[in-house]
C-alpha cells in the first residue's frame, strides 16, 4: 500500500481493511522514520493500542450489562484516540515533507509573524438539562427505562471523556462531576463536545412481546419516510465533520449512539457559568434517544501562559495607553528609555523606565509587543486570571447499584408518616441531607393531622422542587451559579431569573430583569 | 518609578500591533492638562469586623443587571456600578464617598464594564486593606432631582 519516498494521503475508510488492521492492534507507523518530537505521540499511540486490547478482552469477559457498557465506552474512547493520534502523526509527516512548520492544514489565515502563546483550557461543571413529558412519569410503572451517557471532548488531537452516568426519568439534568483540562491550546482552539448514550436494558427487551410488536407497528415508518429520516440523520450527524467515535465492532454488545454535539471556542470562555446550545443528533426512533432540552451549561475557563508565567515586567493589561520607546531630549540626558502612559479619565500619568543599552531596550520592547499580541488574541481570558483546578485522578467506575425510582421506593404507610419519607431520603444519601427539606415545614406545624395528599401528588413535588438525593442542588435556571457558601452578608442572592425547562417556548435568555444591590 | 508588584500597569494600544515592531521615536512623554471636574478620587481604608474587611457601602449595577431600575443614573442605559447606600460613620463615609456616585475604577481596575459580582469581588479582595476609587459625581442638585423623579 505504501512505498518509500512516495507521499500518499492516508485516510482510514470505515470498514476498510486498514481499519480492521489497526482494530486488531497490528498497525504501526513504522514505515516512516520518527523524528524525536513525534516519539511522544507514537508512545501515546502504542499505549492506546495496548489499552484497546485490554478493553476488548474485558468486554468479552463481561457478564453484566453495566460492566459491558463501561468496557464498550473504554473501547470506543481508545479507538477514537488511536484514529486521532494517527491522523496527527500523518499531518506532521506531511508537513515535514512539505517543509512547513507542523500545523494542521485546516488552519486558516496568513502565517503571522507572531504566534500567540499557548494556554490551558478547562471545562467543568457540565450539566445538560432534560425535558421529560408529563406522561413519562406515570406510564411503564413496572420498569424504569435507563440510559448510560457520557461526554467526549476533543481539542486538537487530544480526546478526553467524562465518567459514565446512568440516567432515568427521575433526573432533571445530566450532571457530570468531571473537570477536563486541555494543555497546549491556542486562542483559536475548537473544543468539540459530543454526548453519547446507550440503553442500559437490552434494546427491545423493555416491554413484553405482543405489546412491543404493537408499538413497533404503530410507530414504524413507511419505507420512503424511513429512508428520508435516515438520510437526514446521517447528514445531520455529519455536517462536515464525522462524529469522533467509530461504530462499535462488537455484535450484541451495547451500542452507543451520538445524541448531541456542539463546538466551543474562545468566545465561549468566561470565568463563570454559561449556557450553550446543543445540536441534537438523534431522532425519537433511536433506542438511545433522550429528551434533551437542547442546551449544555458549563464553566469554560482558559489560562493563557502569558497570564501565569511572569514576564519581565509583571502582568500587564491592555487599556488606553501608549508605550513608546524614545530617546528623550538630550537636555534631560536619559537615553534608552521606555515610557508607559496611563489614562485616568482625562489625566495622563507617565512612568519612564530606563534600560542599559539599545539592545536591552529592543529586547524589552520585543517582550512587551509579544505580550500585547498574546493579550489581543486571548481577549477576555486576560482580564483576570481564571482559576483552573487540576482535575483529580478519576476514580475507577464503582459497582453500579441499580438506581430505583424514588416513586417506587416510597411506600408511605400510613400516609402521614413523614418520618418514613425522611428516613428513606437519609438512607439513600447518608449525611448529604443535612437540613430537613423545606417542604417538611408544611407538615411540622400539624404533626397529628393525617396527610390528605396521596403519594402520587407528593412525589412529583419532591422530585421537581427539591431533588437533593441526586447530588448538588439542582435549579431550573440554565445559567445558575452553584450556591456560594462563603460567610458574606448578601441582601439578594445573585441568580438570574429561574425558569422551568418546560416553558421552552417562553424563555428569553437575554434581558436581565434584576437590579441587585450588594453591601461591601 | 515606584512599581508595586501585582498592581496592574496598563499598557499598549492594540491597534499598533498590526504593524511591524515599533521604531524608536523621539516624542518625549507629556503630561496632559486639566482633569475632569466631576471625577473624584476616594481612598477608603477598610474596617475589620470579625473575619471580614468591610467598606461600609452598597453597590448596584453591572452589565448583567437591568439598568432601567437604577435610580441614580442620568442615562437609564448606563450599566455601570453605582453607590446605592453609605453606612453612617463607616469607612466609605469618612473617606468622602457619597450615595449616587458612579464607580469608574477600583485600584486601577476598570468598573465600567463588569458584572455585578465582578464589581463586588474587586472591592472585597481580602488582600487589600485600602481601596482607591475613581468616581464621578453629579452635582448635588441634580442628584436630588434624579432620586425624586425615580
Amino acid at each position: 500500500m505504501f512505498s518509500r519516498n512516495h507521499r500518499s494521503r492516508v485516510t482510514v475508510a470505515r470498514g476498510s481493511a486498514l481499519e480492521m488492521e489497526f482494530k486488531r492492534g497490528r498497525f504501526r507507523l513504522s514505515l516512516f522514520s520518527d523524528p524525536p518530537e513525534d516519539t511522544e505521540l507514537q508512545r501515546k499511540l502504542d499505549h492506546e493500542i495496548r489499552m484497546r486490547e485490554g478493553a476488548c478482552k474485558l468486554l468479552a469477559a463481561c457478564s453484566q450489562r453495566e460492566q459491558a457498557l463501561e468496557a464498550t465506552k473504554s473501547l470506543l474512547v481508545c479507538n477514537s484516540r488511536i484514529l486521532s493520534y494517527m491522523g496527527e502523526l500523518q499531518r506532521r509527516k506531511e508537513a515535514q515533507v512539505l517543509g512547513k512548520t507542523s500545523r494542521r492544514p485546516s488552519d486558516s489565515g496568513p502565517p503571522a509573524e507572531r504566534s500567540p502563546c499557548r494556554g490551558q483550557v478547562c471545562i467543568s461543571d457540565l450539566r445538560i438539562p432534560l425535558m421529560w413529558k408529563d406522561t413519562e412519569y406515570f406510564k411503564n410503572k413496572g420498569d424504569l427505562h435507563r440510559w448510560a451517557v457520557f461526554l467526549l471532548l476533543q481539542l486538537g488531537e487530544h480526546i478526553q471523556d467524562t465518567e459514565m452516568i446512568l440516567v432515568d426519568r427521575t433526573l432533571t439534568d445530566i450532571s457530570f462531576q468531571s473537570n477536563v483540562l486541555f494543555a497546549e491550546a491556542g486562542p483559536d482552539f475548537e473544543l468539540r463536545l459530543e454526548l453519547y448514550g446507550a440503553c442500559v436494558e437490552e434494546e427491545g427487551a423493555l416491554t413484553g412481546g405482543p405489546k412491543r410488536l404493537a408499538t413497533k407497528l404503530s410507530s414504524s415508518l413507511g419505507r420512503s419516510s424511513g429512508r428520508r429520516v435516515r438520510a437526514s440523520l446521517d447528514s445531520a450527524g455529519g455536517s462536515g465533520s464525522s462524529p469522533i467515535l467509530l461504530p462499535t465492532p462488537a455484535v450484541g454488545g451495547p451500542r452507543y449512539h451520538i445524541l448531541a454535539h456542539t463546538t466551543l471556542t474562545l468566545a465561549a470562555v468566561q470565568d463563570g457559568f454559561r449556557t450553550h446550545d446543543l445540536t441534537l443528533a438523534s431522532h425519537e426512533e433511536n433506542p438511545a434517544w433522550l429528551p434533551l432540552y437542547g442546551s449544555v451549561c458549563c464553566r469554560l475557563a482558559a489560562q493563557p501562559l502569558c497570564m501565569t508565567q511572569p514576564t519581565a515586567s509583571g502582568t500587564l493589561r491592555v487599556q488606553e495607553t501608549r508605550v513608546r520607546a524614545g530617546e528623550l531630549d538630550q537636555a534631560l540626558g536619559r537615553p534608552f528609555t521606555l515610557s508607559i502612559s496611563n489614562q485616568y479619565g482625562d489625566d495622563e500619568v507617565t512612568h519612564t523606565l530606563q534600560t542599559e543599552s539599545r539592545e536591552a531596550l529592543q529586547s524589552w520592547m520585543e517582550a512587551l509587543w509579544q505580550l500585547f499580541f498574546d493579550m489581543s488574541q486571548w481577549k477576555q481570558c486576560c482580564d483576570e486570571i481564571m482559576k483552573i483546578e487540576t482535575p483529580a485522578p478519576r476514580k475507577p467506575p464503582q459497582a453500579l447499584a441499580k438506581q430505583g425510582s424514588l416513586y417506587h421506593e416510597m411506600a408511605i404507610e400510613p400516609l402521614d408518616d413523614i418520618a418514613a419519607v425522611t428516613d428513606i431520603l437519609t438512607q439513600r444519601e447518608g449525611a448529604r441531607l443535612e437540613t430537613p427539606p423545606p417542604w417538611l415545614a408544611i407538615f411540622t406545624d400539624q404533626p397529628a393531622l393525617p396527610n390528605p395528599c396521596s403519594p402520587a401528588s407528593v412525589a412529583p413535588a419532591l422530585a421537581w422542587t427539591h431533588p437533593l438525593p441526586w447530588g448538588r442542588p439542582r435549579t431550573f435556571s440554565l445559567d445558575a451559579v452553584p450556591p456560594d457558601h462563603s460567610p458574606r452578608a448578601r441582601s439578594v442572592a445573585p441568580l438570574p431569573p429561574q425558569q422551568s425547562p418546560r416553558t421552552r417556548g417562553l424563555c428569553s435568555k437575554g434581558q436581565p430583569r434584576t437590579w441587585l444591590q450588594s453591601p461591601v | 518609578m515606584s512599581y508595586i508588584p501585582g498592581q496592574p500597569v496598563t499598557a499598549v494600544v492594540v491597534s499598533a500591533l498590526a504593524q511591524a515592531p515599533p521604531r524608536l521615536g523621539l516624542t518625549p512623554p507629556r503630561r496632559a492638562g486639566n482633569g475632569h471636574p466631576k471625577q473624584q478620587r476616594v481612598e477608603i481604608h477598610k474596617l475589620r469586623q470579625g473575619e471580614n474587611l468591610i467598606l461600609g457601602f452598597s453597590i448596584g449595577g453591572g452589565i448583567d443587571q437591568d439598568p432601567s431600575q437604577n435610580p441614580f443614573s442620568e442615562d437609564k442605559t448606563d450599566k455601570g456600578i453605582y453607590v446605592t447606600r453609605v453606612s453612617e460613620g463607616g469607612p466609605a463615609e469618612i473617606a468622602g464617598l457619597q450615595i449616587g456616585d458612579k464607580i469608574m475604577q477600583v485600584n486601577g481596575w476598570d468598573m465600567t464594564m463588569v458584572t455585578h459580582d465582578q464589581a463586588r469581588k474587586r472591592l472585597t479582595k481580602r488582600s487589600e486593606e485600602v481601596v482607591r476609587l475613581l468616581v464621578t459625581r453629579q452635582s448635588l442638585q441634580k442628584a436630588v432631582q434624579q432620586s425624586m423623579l425615580s
